[in-house]
């Protein structure tokens, strides 16, 4: 009973604490200058610019299928020009910020936690504390801050993969009327109140994913095992947080 | 206001514990500027956790570290980083970074530290990698290094802003006889043509013997010899005994604590 409390209850409200300290700490390093921007340019490449392969297509997809599926059901009520609306909709509101978070923490999360880890395995970051120099502003802040800046940008072209892949399967495909497609979700669908509410979760998204790979790697076991398990933990703990918080934030966003 | 004749490290009734257990207990060395010493002992005496103690990663529980007038457990967080850039240290793993060439690796304390123009930085990285053998693999990612290679390329990281003191974590270990000679050629020119403080964290008896000037043995918990390696060569007690000639078994005993043999067989 008592181990039950102890892994349910405890390590995990633990682990949390400790991210936060260790966002604290995070923030806290950084000095803002020329090196820091470097390192920040040089990580946005491998977290943002890597996974764009993966986000793309599946924006693609899933576009594609968002409005096969709409399709099927708008036309029940005969209101298949809708199909532009939902997309719009659903995508701008929901599925990218959270599909591209998922896809992030799978991606670019596990690639970090896991890199991030292999240096404290391999006594890179012992040795750089022994030269004096602070590993949470060489090695970990640039990570977080481009991850950080990453999100919005990979939310972005999700959707406008989405809507690609969504449009040629309703106009193309389905028939549906392109100037009707594009017109209808035009009027039904905000900038303000739909797209940047998204990038405003995506944003937040971006903090909770990339802390959390920042913080298992750190913080993993110096084994082969422990930095398995940091991957794992980074995207089970990504997927867990941002789906609670979509919730969270979308009952407070909902205009 | 460094007195000339002060020791580079002075350690005065030293105790560590991890927990319960004592790892260290009444430890006093005092290593003189200059000199080139050993620090050995049987694998778990507490050689690498001196080593910490000195650069600052562990706190003693008593007693105190005193590194060229500097008393190691009381300097504050900023204090320990500016004393960090005034020691270097040659981890066992090497530990170069991965994403790095040779020369970048090399480079990275001047360009943390300092605000040298690209071309003195150049001659000074080039000039270390000469005194180590290895300005020609500049160029080379630390994976293409074999273990001797990347130990010398670590070296010359360690000793590029010319630190005071340097303190080698089993520089030897892992190495085909060739590179071994090679690290030891290093360690002794550094020392002597620059004047650096060097202690030497080793079990390697016979290298150590032809290296170093004094040398510190530990043993369960304490230091039991200390002298030249000729000293320690002819040192009678048991535990020097039996670590200097390679006695499987002695005070520090072959067989791990266990229920007599015949109770567990025939249980």
């Amino acid at each position: 009973m008592n181990k039950m409390i102890r892994s349910c209850v405890y390590d995990p409200l633990r682990n949390l604490g400790d991210g936060g300290v260790f966002m604290g700490q995070v923030v806290l390093s950084v000095h803002p200058g020329r090196r820091l921007l470097a390192a920040v340019m040089r990580q946005l490449y491998f977290i943002g610019t890597r996974s764009l392969v993966i986000i793309m297509t599946c924006g693609f997809f899933v576009g594609m299928v968002l409005a096969l599926q709409g399709y099927r059901t708008l036309s029940t009520f005969g209101a298949t020009n809708a199909v532009g609306t939902m997309l719009g909709l659903a995508l701008y509101r929901e599925l990218s910020p959270v599909l591209t978070a998922l896809l992030f923490a799978g991606r670019a999360g596990t690639s970090v936690a896991a890199e991030i880890g292999l240096m404290k395995a391999t006594d890179q970051i012992t040795a750089m504390e022994l030269m004096a120099v602070d590993p949470m502003e060489r090695v970990v802040a640039p990570r977080f801050i481009a991850g950080v800046i990453a999100m919005p940008l990979l939310t972005i072209l999700f959707e406008a993969m989405a809507l690609l892949g969504g449009m040629i399967f309703a106009v193309w495909v389905m028939g549906v009327d392109s100037g009707i497609f594009w017109g209808n979700m035009q009027q039904n669908v905000d900038f303000y109140s739909d797209l940047v509410i998204g990038l405003y979760k995506s944003t937040i998204f971006g903090v909770i994913g990339s802390l959390i790979a920042v913080h298992a790697g750190f913080r993993a076991t110096p084994t082969g095992e422990g930095i398995g398990s940091a991957t794992t933990q980074t995207v089970v703990a990504s997927a867990i947080l941002v789906l609670m918080f979509d919730f969270i934030l979308s009952s407070f966003l909902v205009v | 206001m460094t007195n000339s004749d002060q020791p580079a490290i002075r350690i005065k009734d030293l105790c560590f514990c991890r927990g319960d257990r004592p790892i260290l207990k009444d430890i006093s060395l005092e290593v003189p500027k200059g000199a080139l010493v050993a620090v050995m002992g049987p694998s778990g005496a507490g050689k690498t956790t001196l080593m910490q103690l000195i650069t600052g990663e562990l706190m003693p529980e008593r007693g105190g570290v005193e590194v060229n007038g500097d008393c190691v457990s009381e300097l504050n967080h900023k204090e320990l980083f500016a004393y960090r850039r005034r020691i270097g240290v040659l981890l066992q793993s090497s530990a170069l970074f991965t994403d790095l060439t040779v020369f970048e690796n090399v480079a990275v304390p001047i360009r943390e530290h300092t605000h040298l123009p690209e071309s003195i930085l150049r001659r000074l990285v080039l000039s270390k990698l000469e005194a180590v053998g290895l300005r020609g693999a500049a160029n080379l990612m630390p994976a293409e290094l074999s273990g001797g290679m990347g130990r010398r390329v670590a070296l010359a990281r360690a000793i590029v802003l010319d630190p005071q003191l340097i303190l080698y974590d089993e520089p030897m270990t892992g190495l085909d006889p060739i590179s071994l000679g090679a690290v030891m050629r290093v360690i002794k020119e550094l020392n002597q043509t620059l004047g650096l403080t060097s202690v030497v964290v080793t079990h390697k008896v016979e290298e150590m013997a032809h290296l170093v000037d004094y040398c510190y043995l530990l043993s369960d918990t304490h230091m039991v010899a200390r002298g030249t390696p000729a000293d320690l060569m002819k040192d009678p007690s048991e535990s020097v005994r039996q670590f200097m000639n390679g006695l499987p078994d002695g005070p520090v005993p072959f067989h791990f604590p266990a229920p007599p043999l015949a109770a567990e067989l025939l249980a």
